[in-house]
């Protein structure tokens, strides 16, 4: 075989709800070429949205559809390969023995993305496109309708201030309201109804609607931009405008499923797929004024396959996740009612300390981040009870959707933020004790963290002009200054020290320098 | 094909029945054996021609319709008529068919033949020496391998194999009546060259046979004999679900050796005791019954026309040019095509391009993968080896076998088990589909990325038929063309559901509507005043929606031209239904295999060529490629090339509106052959490229070059 260069390709196999998708590519010429798309049908949603389990049948269909795909790659020797499911694998319960059977029969491991995990790629890969192309969209509402989940954000500033996400999709939603299999004319009233109480009563953190641009995309969004008749924009966007997408909406509502196979010339579950996409797009416009909607073509497989071959595409892409993550974090919080000023305070604090402390504690950024956010929401449990503030900011953390972040990631945060000063991680203590060791750990060296720098705001009136940390052998001289009385932050920080000793084995020092006006 | 007849201006649109049209096909076929502008021997060739075409036309054709009369299906079919009547209609005209065969036989070729030295003997004519000769010819070679098998209430009538000669005898032993078969063996010559003073004399194996019949039956009195050939039904039914398919295709090729009668050939004037008994026999009835006056089966005359020492008597063979002209000057066939799309038309061109294409591939350390579509191979195929041979140099080679491919289903399963047995990935066909595309995919990794070269062609990867068929190929290394065949690849290995392709056309999944849509935008154009016009050539014409929107087409004002070498079943030329089309038909030294599609397109006319002809098998139940011709030069070869054939007035024949074919006026025209008009472009294309290389400086190397 050719033993010069080795080329830069990848390719990335999809499982998702009605296929199993291979897509490999290569870079030449610095631009990434799609070189072979495959996709083989076969229906695992109906089976994990309905009864929670892939059949042994579809196992064994899976497993002869991912033979197939490797006698492909074999063929272009591909360097470089990733296994991807997404809702359904986060839907079915015997999802492990599923990947188990991959790996034994297979040998591939699959990636279980998590729900904003996979979106997150697929908003990004956009947005790389429409930077490429100098265009500016201003505030935009992204959406991803799949299968199996929908996914709403906001993205302004550069990064993104808000995500939700919904556990159902254009498939999902018909399984859960249809009795016999079968869509009729009452489901449009059920589904609009139905998703009134959820996506309408979204609150979305920007004011008035004023949303310059929505991008959509998902699993049948090519057929609304097809039957309404709009045409490709740039870079293969398709902009569709309102006004169109209305009529569509009103011509499908007054036909019968039949009616759309035939005039549509669609199957039957297609038909039933867009009618469903379709309602619920309706219901994401109208939680904006714009008149247009953006309709870009993606592709999960060649976002991941750029960062498999462009290193810095995966550190762009790494930031972000950062930096929306804190920016949804930050939203969140505020909503919450927490103290803006405070919370930014801490997080500097922390992430500093974090910095300097690197070589001790051996952490990375997604630890990183985790620190920054338990800080930012730390206080959130506030808008819930005064009595019980911090189980109740670890429950509306787990439970909250941040950008980026899967969910466990998530957990781990709110696992972190849990504690203070006075609280203190025990292994008497059934949450903590239920993590992983790894992760008892890395709780443990967080909230170290986290409660020294929450103690140096405790009073949450930014105290300290100047802030600087530094290391000298085994102690951490923590030097602010102040003209004001910081009693209550010398005893917080006192508080503080042993924790800290004990899983750091470095002593925290705290040198306040106050200022003599008169000198 | 939609069941409702279709009608133009209040008329059903007229349909010429298929069989019949073949018949008529089989009938120009004929016309060239008359043809004395022919040499003898390639005379001799196109009536052997007609009369292999014509056993296969009952094996299927005519077996086909019988089996749809005696399962009582009496429906009409889309020119009108029920199975009865075209079994009735078919057996008139094919009798007569079979008449004008002999008439040529015995009152033009042979008398030909006679004039250049060639003789067939009857016994009477031996001379002493040519009798000793068959004597001793019959008992030293013959003899031993003659098994005489007696039929009477203990021995039952023999399975009579398909197409055998035999010689029906019967015997008198005590008063008694006994027939016996013995059957003319097929493993010596049918023909056997006499010593002669005189030019060359032949004789009749069945001749020597028959004279030495009471050598045979020495117990026995014999009292008549004749020769006689059966015909059987030959279509395959498999059970494509079968978890076995290889060992289902190869059960019903058993099966097919036992397939009912279709056809008795015998010799004329037989013995009418030796009729019954044949006939009560065989259970055939008195239309399947084709009486002979000499010489039954043709197809013998195949090997008369590659007699030594004879070639005056033949055409002067096409020597096809090697290598073509778009291929000259490349030392790497890669290079040449990542260059620019290139073009080969065979025979005029030789195949040894596709094999070299194959050859090259299986050897290039850089290729990874190669994906071919096997139909028809030929005989110990250098491409079946090729692709062995990658597969043991570590490629990934995945080949489709199809072995449904009728008549041919032995000889793909042995090449499917060599290229298995060398560690192919076979596929033995689609369950419910014929495979008959013609498409080649090789993946090679280069220093900037991967590159997919294809060769898509009109004829099968047979380099036998390859010399004496015309078909187009084309090589190209278009990157929407590369997806859409890894695409087409994927799909056939059953590893993808069919994509939207870039360029290619694919049945059953888009080409009917492709060819609807085509037409439909002509039609359109036409009645814009927009430039339109239809230029199509394919080897048969016979689905009914076509058909009908060429109609519609030419009702619009659309000028169609057809060229149609088999069966057509449009009729052209009919008032106010198809006065706009023209259908012509070449038959000559070459069979015309390739096929072209051309459509005005408002002025910027498209050209397509492929593997499918319009019939609803090809549109409907095969896997079937068509593809646009995109590169400029190429797409201008092609214009030139259809206009040329139609422009050709010496094997072409013209329609008219009765579905009679008749020569082309050419008075005061030059003659005008486009085979050899081919042939010699070809050559000449080769000619002025070597004259452009050597007109060229030659370049020095230098140290810049990194020689050392």
């Amino acid at each position: 075989m050719n033993r010069k260069k080795i080329l830069n390709n990848g390719a990335v196999i999809d499982i998702g709800s009605n296929n199993v998708k291979l897509t490999i590519s290569q870079c030449r010429n610095d631009n990434i070429e799609e070189i072979e798309k495959s996709v083989y049908p076969i229906d695992l949603g109906h089976e994990a949205f309905n009864y929670g389990k892939i059949s042994v049948e579809k196992i064994k269909e899976l497993t002869k559809a991912l033979k197939g795909f490797s006698n492909i790659l074999n063929e272009y020797q591909i360097s470089q390969t990733k296994i991807i499911a997404t809702s359904v694998f986060r839907e079915a319960e015997n999802a492990a023995y599923v990947a188990d059977q991959l790996k034994i029969q297979n040998d591939m491991t699959v990636e279980v993305l998590e729900d904003d995990e996979e979106k997150s790629l697929i908003y990004f890969d956009i947005l790389r496109r429409l930077k490429t192309q100098k265009s500016n969209l201003g505030t935009i509402l992204f959406s991803y309708i799949g299968t199996g989940t929908i996914g709403i954000a906001i993205y302004k500033d550069d990064r993104f201030l808000f995500s939700r996400n919904f556990p159902f999709g254009s498939l999902k939603l018909k399984e859960i309201l249809t009795d016999n299999n079968e869509l009729s004319d009452s489901i449009f009233v059920a589904m609009n109804e139905y998703l009134n109480t959820l996506v309408d009563r979204l609150i979305i953190p920007v004011e008035n609607k004023n949303i310059d641009n929505i991008i959509v995309v998902g699993s049948r969004v090519n057929y609304i931009s097809k039957f309404t008749g709009s045409k490709t924009a740039d870079d293969n966007i398709v902009k569709i405008s309102r006004d169109n997408f209305n009529n569509l909406y009103n011509d499908l509502q007054n036909l019968s499923v039949d009616a759309i196979c035939r005039k549509y010339i669609m199957d039957k579950t297609n038909a039933e797929m867009f009618c469903t996409t379709v309602v619920i797009c309706s219901h994401i416009l109208n939680l904006t004024k714009c008149r247009n909607i953006l309709a870009p073509e993606y592709s999960i497989s060649n976002a991941l396959i750029r960062q498999m071959i462009f290193t810095k595409e995966k550190s762009d892409y790494d930031k972000h996740i950062y930096d929306s993550a804190v920016s949804c974090a930050k939203v969140l919080a505020k909503q919450y009612g927490c103290n803006v000023k405070h919370f930014e305070c801490v997080s500097r604090y922390a992430t500093e300390i974090f910095d300097k402390l690197k070589k001790i504690h051996g952490m990375g950024t997604k630890k990183r981040l985790a620190l920054e956010i338990a800080c930012i929401m730390g206080d959130c449990g506030i808008f819930l009870n005064t009595n019980n503030t911090l189980l109740s900011t670890f429950n509306i953390i787990k439970d909250s959707d941040i950008y980026g972040l899967s969910e466990e990631d998530v957990f781990f945060i709110a696992n972190t933020a849990r504690y203070d000063e006075a609280y203190t991680p025990s292994i008497n203590d059934s949450l903590f004790s239920n993590l992983s060791a790894k992760n008892r750990l890395a709780v443990c060296k967080l909230v170290a963290i986290s409660s020294l720098a929450k103690a140096l705001d405790k009073a949450q009136l930014q105290k300290f002009s100047s802030f600087s940390v530094k290391l000298q052998e085994d102690v951490l001289i923590i030097t602010v200054s102040s003209i004001e009385n910081v009693y209550l932050e010398k005893i917080s920080f006192n508080r503080c020290k042993n924790f800290f000793k004990e899983v750091f084995g470095i002593t925290p020092k705290l040198i306040v320098k106050s200022f003599d006006i008169n000198s | 094909m939609s069941d409702k007849k279709h009608k133009i201006n209040n008329i059903e649109i007229p349909y010429y029945n298929r069989e019949l049209s073949w018949i008529d096909f089989n009938a120009r076929v004929l016309d060239e054996a008359f043809k004395k502008d022919n040499p003898i021997l390639e005379r001799v060739n196109f009536l052997a021609i007609t009369a292999s075409n014509l056993d296969e036309f009952f094996m299927v054709r005519v077996a086909g319709v019988m089996e749809q009369i005696h399962s009582g299906y009496n429906e009409k079919d889309p020119s009108g008529m029920t199975p009865n009547e075209l079994f009735d209609k078919l057996s008139d005209k094919i009798h007569d068919f079979t008449e004008k065969q002999y008439c040529c036989l015995n009152r033009s070729i042979l008398p030909v033949l006679k004039k250049n030295g060639i003789v067939f003997l009857g016994i009477k004519d031996l001379n002493n020496k040519q009798r000793k000769y068959i004597d001793n010819y019959f008992d030293k070679s013959l003899f031993q391998i003659l098994t005489p098998l007696a039929v009477d209430t203990s021995r039952p009538f023999p399975m009579v194999a398909n197409k055998t000669l035999n010689i029906a005898v019967r015997l008198n032993k005590d008063g008694d009546n006994v027939f016996a078969i013995v059957q003319v063996p097929s493993i010596v010559s049918r023909f056997v060259e006499l010593p002669s003073d005189n030019g060359r004399a032949f004789i009749m194996l069945e001749n020597i046979i028959m004279e030495k019949l009471n050598t045979l039956f020495e117990l026995y009195k014999i009292e008549a004999y004749c020769t006689f050939r059966i015909t059987r039904n030959s279509d395959l039914e498999i059970d494509e679900e079968s978890d076995d398919l290889l060992k289902e295709i190869e059960e019903s090729i058993k099966k097919r050796k036992r397939g009912n009668p279709v056809r008795l050939e015998i010799s004329h004037k037989c013995d009418k005791e030796l009729m019954d008994f044949l006939t009560k026999s065989l259970d055939v009835r008195e239309k399947e019954i084709y009486q002979i006056p000499n010489m039954l089966d043709l197809t013998f005359l195949f090997k008369l026309r590659g007699l030594n020492n004879c070639d005056s008597l033949r055409f002067e063979p096409i020597k096809s040019v090697n290598p073509p002209a778009d291929f000259y000057g490349y030392d790497n066939i890669f290079d040449a095509v990542k260059e620019k799309d290139r073009m080969v038309h065979h025979p005029y061109e030789s195949f040894d391009a596709v094999l070299k294409f194959i050859d090259t591939a299986a050897d290039d350390e850089n290729v990874l993968a190669i994906k071919q579509t096997l139909y028809r191979v030929s005989g110990n195929s250098p491409i079946i080896s090729a692709l062995m041979r990658a597969a043991e140099n570590g490629k990934q080679v995945t080949v489709l076998v199809e072995l449904k491919a009728r008549f041919d289903e032995e000889n793909n399963i042995v090449w499917a088990k060599k290229l298995e047995k060398a560690g192919c990935h076979v596929i033995y066909g689609l369950a419910g589909l014929k495979t008959h595309c013609k498409i080649a995919l090789v993946v090679r990794r280069e220093e900037d990325g991967i590159y997919r070269y294809l060769h898509l062609g009109t004829g099968n990867y047979n380099d036998s038929t390859a010399k004496i068929y015309t078909d187009i190929g084309i090589f190209t290394c278009r990157e929407d063309f590369g997806a859409d065949a890894s695409s087409l690849f994927n799909v056939i290995t059953g590893y993808s559901i069919p994509p939207e392709y870039n360029k290619m056309i694919v049945a059953p999944t888009g080409m009917r509507k492709f060819f609807e849509q085509a037409i439909r935008n002509e039609i359109e154009n036409a009645k814009k005043s927009l430039p339109c016009g239809i230029t199509i050539k394919v080897n048969s014409l016979v689905d009914y929606d076509m058909i009908s929107l060429l109609y519609e087409a030419s009702c619009a004002g659309v000028k169609i031209r057809l060229l149609v070498r088999g069966i057509c079943c449009l009729t052209p030329k009919i008032k106010g239904i198809s006065e706009n089309i023209t259908v012509y038909s070449i038959v000559g030294q070459l069979l015309e295999h390739s096929r072209i599609f051309r459509f005005e397109n408002g002025g910027s006319p498209k050209i397509y060529m492929g593997s499918a002809d319009l019939m609803p098998r090809n549109l409907d139940r095969r896997v079937e490629l068509v593809f646009p011709i995109e590169d400029e030069d190429l797409k201008q070869r092609a214009f030139d090339i259809l206009e040329l054939m139609f422009s050709d007035n010496t094997n072409a024949r013209i329609q008219g509106s009765d579905t009679i074919y008749s020569n082309i006026d050419k008075r005061g025209k030059k003659n005008i052959n486009s085979q050899q008009t081919f042939y010699k472009l070809a050559q000449q294309s080769l000619k002025d490229k070597i004259k452009i290389n050597e007109t060229h400086l030659f370049k020095p190397l230098t140290n810049e070059d990194n020689i050392i």
